[in-house]
């Protein structure tokens, strides 16, 4: 490989690495303060793709739809937690991940009853096509944009959680949740507050994720569910920094078996990927991180 | 055969006949599309009996169950479709695979092969983490397996699918598979090993501290639901004749999580109530979905309104009968309930809380003189610390428990006790020193294997398999060999017997602290830690607590660790006692002279500073 390619190949594994990152970060956060699974925060990323389609079908600019999208993620996600968790929160969570498991499937069906049961095409500006030079390196704008994109989420929510003081009730909260309702944290504040996060990073992955496949359909939060899922566990459920590494990392061994297969192996990549994600948990079935603090 | 299997078997009967009979009417009356809806609900409930068999005892999620169906049904398919027409369709497959043209019951018994094969490849790895991750790992599991039959295109023609498949899955078959399916996850849940993943399904701890291998558990669940998962697909392949992958993917994981979920996933019974609940009101909604005229109105076809329903279905399942329409009882108790005579359950009886425990009810005042110690050290911690991230909860403790003695363990909150019983007991890991149990070396041991040793303990905040009933509670911690006898002798040993089908969450406080025990005592243990028995008991309650621990040592001639407030129970109790605080040994000896010793007074009451 080249040294150019492999620049290219870099900045590749660092955009899909980041918009894992976000996936994986906003399942974790709901479940590092609720203990609950959220199996429909895959449909956050559907809406918020969906948020994008609406608002193209009226002619508005791309930045109009993503300014429209994270929001609408946003009020979701929020929405969820009060129809179909608030009335569970203290069932068990094997209950509650059952919940989230009919909530996803109810939003997909409504998208096909609302919207349409087939896919449909989201525009996006042409010069997410482009390459710029960098250093005599050529590489793609989009992912170029998703990586730093992605970064200033991530150091942003980070400076959040350690500097503010909603950030601190967070991460009481995310440590031991009783504990922290004792010394005065609202519990009902916490948990609207890690939902709206958890949508902001849902509806913020979804831009990113929608604008690299151009297209939104009724079942493509699976995708980025099964994503987080595998990032969150592969890094050590329930801890924050893990779920930002298990992204990284599931990003970045993608795009690796992508260089390294030959052709013929390429339709079973994502089979290859679990299976090297199983292996590295039967070796550390806590994940990589897990056992550790949250810093 | 003990009473549980003797149940299951009569239950099994009940569910049995009413299958049957839906057979028996559909083949007497049904026309041909009908026998093909109900062959479909048979395979279905097969299905959801063989997902039952390990989500309903484990408590686990999974999301992968139908890639076990998938496996099966294509591995039937290969082995079943006629020769010629795999020479043409799939031509690169191996001769002897291309040769092969098995019978319906070979391609079943292949097909469950292969299902076990690839669930011992990564049950193990699955079996091992968390409940959470569990979950997740079935996803991944599902689409990994997904992604294999969807691009395998020499083996599994790939996304075109696979056709040419004979028919041999006729109406009785599928009877009979759904017959052989509930009939097998009835008696697992019955037997021992099912019974023991029920445990750790309720509370993990205490499974171990029983002698429960959590993970091994979990893994022989897995197994024997993927056996069920991988015959049924081999069924599920005679009948439908051509299939491709996407068959096996979300919308089975959802049809059969649904069924379970909303008949109820802790009992069989509700598993196939749910298949056919769900079965009925999909195959009512699916004419709406199709598109209906209502009173010369044209309803449009409405697509997914038929999951977009039973998606709600589930979710108000959840809210008002969390544990499924049906529950957790299986039919024989519902149809006992129904006819009014309560079985085990006599839960208004003459004596209740305050009973008498038969046979010891001529108390003598001091019950400890007659059986003299030994001299063998039966456990002994030496040296041990432990260490808790910077806080050092034990700082080089030495015990010595002798043969046939009851040592009293006291100190102040926080002195320690409890972290060295569970230092001793393999819950915690020690930082530093030894742990011998009956001579042996068992530092760094997992707690179910110290348990299987002969140590048994109960728990400072009660730790009860808390949907089990009390006899299943005392089931669920005997070793081999114990059957209904011992269970019942020890339940009516400990006052339990007429509370033997009552949920263990359901008894009143005094009467957990004794299924604690009665838990531990159903193992004949060496060694018994007891662990603060007498909390929260009023006098009379202690009183007796007395007279039954010393009388458990006369019967089992085990060891007693006793930790407790209570030191007038202590004094009267023990023979020799030990007094921790901050993490030390400060006294040791007869109960008398370690009352009066003043390191023991400063501990507990502070040190009078002159004036």
């Amino acid at each position: 490989m080249s040294p150019e390619e492999l620049v290219q190949q870099l900045v590749n594994a660092l955009s899909l690495g980041a918009i894992y990152a976000l996936f994986a970060l906003g399942l974790a956060v709901v479940f590092s303060v609720l203990g609950l699974l959220n199996f429909a925060y895959g449909e956050l990323v559907t809406v918020s793709g969906y948020a994008m389609l609406l608002l193209a079908r009226r002619d508005l600019p791309f930045w109009a739809m993503v300014v429209g999208a994270v929001p609408v993620a946003i009020a979701i996600s929020m929405a969820m937690e009060f129809v179909a968790f608030r009335p569970l929160r203290r069932a068990s969570p094997v209950v509650r991940l059952f919940s989230s498991f009919a909530l996803a499937v109810i939003i997909q069906n409504l998208i096909r009853q609302l919207i349409s049961p087939r896919p449909q095409g989201v525009p996006v500006p042409e010069f997410f096509n482009d390459a710029v030079r960098l250093g005599g390196v050529r590489i793609g704008v989009l992912p170029l944009l998703t990586a730093a994109i992605g970064g200033a989420c991530l150091v942003g929510l980070s400076v959040f959680l350690k500097r503010s003081r909603a950030g601190l009730a967070m991460r009481a909260a995310s440590q031991d949740f009783a504990v922290s309702r004792l010394v005065g944290v609202r519990a009902d504040r916490v948990i609207s507050l890690a939902f709206a996060i958890s949508g902001a990073l849902a509806g913020i992955a979804g831009v990113l994720w929608v604008s690299r496949r151009t297209s939104v359909s009724p079942t493509m939060g699976f995708g980025p569910v099964l994503k987080a899922f595998v990032a969150t566990v592969l890094g050590g459920l329930g801890n924050l920094s893990g779920a930002v590494l298990g992204g990284f990392f599931l990003g970045a061994l993608e795009i690796v078996l992508e260089v390294v297969l030959p052709a013929a192996w390429r339709p079973f990549l994502d089979a290859i990927a679990l299976s090297i994600v199983v292996c590295v948990l039967y070796f550390r079935p806590q994940g990589i991180l897990g056992g550790t603090e949250l810093t | 055969m003990n009473r549980r299997v003797r149940e299951a078997l009569g239950g099994w009967a009940i569910l049995a006949a009413a299958l049957v009979a839906v057979a028996g009417l559909t083949a007497a009356f049904g026309t041909a599309p009908l026998r093909r809806t109900v062959t479909d609900f048979f395979l279905i409930a097969l299905l959801v009996v063989g997902l039952q068999a390990f989500v309903g005892n484990s408590g686990i999620v999974s999301f992968g169950h139908a890639a076990f169906v998938g496996i099966g049904a294509y591995a039937a398919a290969l082995l079943t479709i006629p020769a010629a027409l795999k020479e043409q369709a799939l031509p690169e497959l191996p001769g002897w695979l291309l040769r092969a043209e098995l019978g319906l019951l070979p391609s079943v018994a292949a097909a469950t092969v292969t299902a076990l094969i690839v669930a011992a490849a990564v049950g193990g790895a699955i079996a091992r983490m968390r409940e959470l991750a569990m979950a997740m790992a079935t996803l991944a599991l599902l689409v990994l397996v997904h992604a294999v039959l969807a691009n395998w295109d020499s083996v599994t023609r790939g996304g075109y699918g696979i056709y040419g498949v004979p028919g041999n899955t006729t109406m009785w078959v599928a009877l009979v598979g759904v017959l052989a399916g509930t009939l097998i996850a009835r008696l697992y849940r019955a037997s021992g090993p099912g019974l023991r993943l029920q445990a750790t399904r309720e509370d993990p701890l205490p499974a171990r501290s029983v002698g429960v291998h959590v993970a091994a558990a979990r893994f022989g669940g897995l197994l024997l639901s993927a056996a069920i998962m991988g015959a049924g697909g081999a069924l599920f392949a005679q009948h439908i004749l051509a299939f491709d992958p996407d068959q096996f993917f979300f919308t089975l994981t959802f049809t059969t999580l649904a069924m379970l979920v909303i008949g109820g996933r802790e009992s069989v019974t509700g598993a196939v109530a749910g298949a056919g609940l769900v079965a009925v009101a999909q195959e009512l909604l699916r004419t709406v979905e199709l598109g209906v005229v209502v009173a010369g109105v044209r309803i449009p076809e409405l697509p997914g309104i038929v999951q977009l329903s039973v998606a709600v279905l589930i979710i108000l399942v959840l809210v008002f009968r969390p544990a499924g329409l049906v529950g957790r009882a299986e039919i024989e108790e519902l149809v006992r309930r129904r006819r009014g005579s309560p079985g085990g359950t006599r839960e208004d009886g003459p004596d209740r809380e305050g009973a008498v425990i038969p046979g010891a009810a001529p108390a003598p005042r001091r019950p400890t003189v007659a059986r003299p110690v030994g001299d063998r050290a039966v456990l002994r911690a030496v040296d041990a610390t432990m260490d808790f991230a910077g806080l050092r909860a034990l700082a080089g403790v030495t015990l010595e428990l002798r043969e046939g003695e009851i040592l009293g363990l006291i100190g102040p909150n926080g002195s320690g006790k409890t972290t060295l019983l569970n230092v001793v007991s393999g819950i915690h890991r020690p930082t530093g020193g030894r742990v011998e149990l009956g001579g042996r070396d068992v530092t760094g041991w997992p707690a179910h294997r110290v348990a299987r040793l002969g140590l048994a303990r109960t728990f400072q905040n009660i730790r009860l398999f808390a949907g089990l009933t009390v006899r299943e509670n005392v089931q669920a911690a005997a070793p081999r060999g114990v059957g209904d006898a011992g269970v019942d002798e020890v339940l009516l040993d400990l006052g339990l017997a007429d509370r033997e089908g009552t949920p263990a969450a359901a008894l009143p406080y005094g009467l957990q602290r004794r299924l604690e025990i009665a838990r531990a005592v159903i193992r004949r243990p060496a060694v018994l830690l007891l662990d603060e028995p007498a909390a929260g008991m009023n006098e009379a309650e202690s009183e007796e607590l007395l007279v039954t621990i010393a009388r458990l040592r006369e019967e089992l001639g085990c060891a007693v660790v006793v930790i407790d407030h209570d030191f007038r129970l202590i004094l009267r109790l023990c023979d020799r006692v030990q007094v921790l605080n901050e993490g030390r040994t400060i006294a040791e000896g007869a109960p008398g002279d370690v009352a009066r010793a003043p390191a023991v007074i400063e501990a507990y009451l502070g040190t009078i500073r002159p004036a």
